[in-house]
């Protein structure tokens, strides 16, 4: 198993997300006021949702997900420098 | 003052029914939603602090690091998701006061939501509850609204200046209360 499987299901979860936020931006918009209070954090929500969709994907695009999910060479390496006493 | 549109407030508005006021919780109760969002962007900081200098070869060691960063920004995305739920939660919780009536939205959740409306001339008895130092200090409290034949108190949590908003209430049942009497007569 690779680590694409954890990539995959943090994409699950972008999607939801993105449904959920739909949701609620169209619960404010249909039963909120049109306020200005309301108009600000709807923007605010979306624009750092949007950064942080982009910095996240930039940021995990540039590793290799098709390496093993458990690495036996990265366990030896983790618990042969730990030092418990 | 936020524009509103009656038809998305009052459901049927009545024969010379005006909006008098929207009242929304304290601000302070926004202001501690976003305190605690505040709180909550800086544990992967202190977790990641707290590894750099306790375990760091977990920092560094490749599928661990991955892990760790995509941990990361799914907790983000949560704590962004339901910060936003909970502002929308709170902020669609909202008394409409009219001439006539008293409409109270409570939103539940998404998909679950609570309008309940009051005629202003059925008011009995208001009471207004304000506990601890921050309510007292920040003008903010309970309302409890007292109707004839209802089992339920109208209730309204956290509202900024309750006793101010009492007195609207009391003059606004008191007008209700003539002109209801009149129409009888």
């Amino acid at each position: 198993m690779s680590l694409a499987v954890l990539l995959y299901l943090f994409y699950g979860l972008m999607f939801f997300y993105v449904i959920f936020s739909l949701f609620n931006i169209y619960h404010l918009l249909r039963f909120g006021s049109w306020s200005f209070v309301n108009f600000s954090v709807i923007l605010v929500y979306v624009l750092l949702s949007l950064w942080l969709f982009v910095f996240s994907l930039q940021v995990l695009w540039g590793f290799d997900w098709q390496s093993p999910l458990f690495s036996a060479d990265a366990l030896k390496q983790l618990i042969g420098n730990f030092k418990l006493f | 003052m936020p524009i509103i549109s009656n038809r998305k407030l009052i459901f049927s508005a009545k024969q010379n029914e005006k909006i008098i006021k929207n009242v929304w919780p304290h601000p302070f109760i926004f202001i501690n939603i976003f305190l605690l969002f505040a709180v909550f962007l800086f544990v992967p900081l202190i977790i990641y602090i707290f590894l750099s200098q306790a375990y760091p070869l977990i920092l560094t060691i490749d599928p661990l690091r991955q892990i760790l960063l995509l941990l990361c920004f799914a907790y983000y995305l949560m704590v962004l998701m339901f910060g936003f739920f909970i502002w929308m939660d709170n902020y669609l919780d909202f008394w409409t006061i009219t001439n006539q009536r008293l409409v109270s939205r409570n939103q539940k959740g998404l998909f679950n939501r609570v309008v309940s409306e009051l005629e202003l001339y059925r008011v009995q008895d208001i009471t207004v509850e304000q506990k601890g130092l921050l309510p007292t200090l920040l003008d903010y409290g309970d309302l409890y609204i007292q109707t004839a034949g209802e089992k339920e108190r109208f209730v309204f949590k956290n509202a900024g200046h309750p006793v101010e908003l009492s007195r609207l209430i009391q003059q606004l049942d008191e007008q209700a209360k003539k002109q209801h009497f009149n129409q009888a007569e």
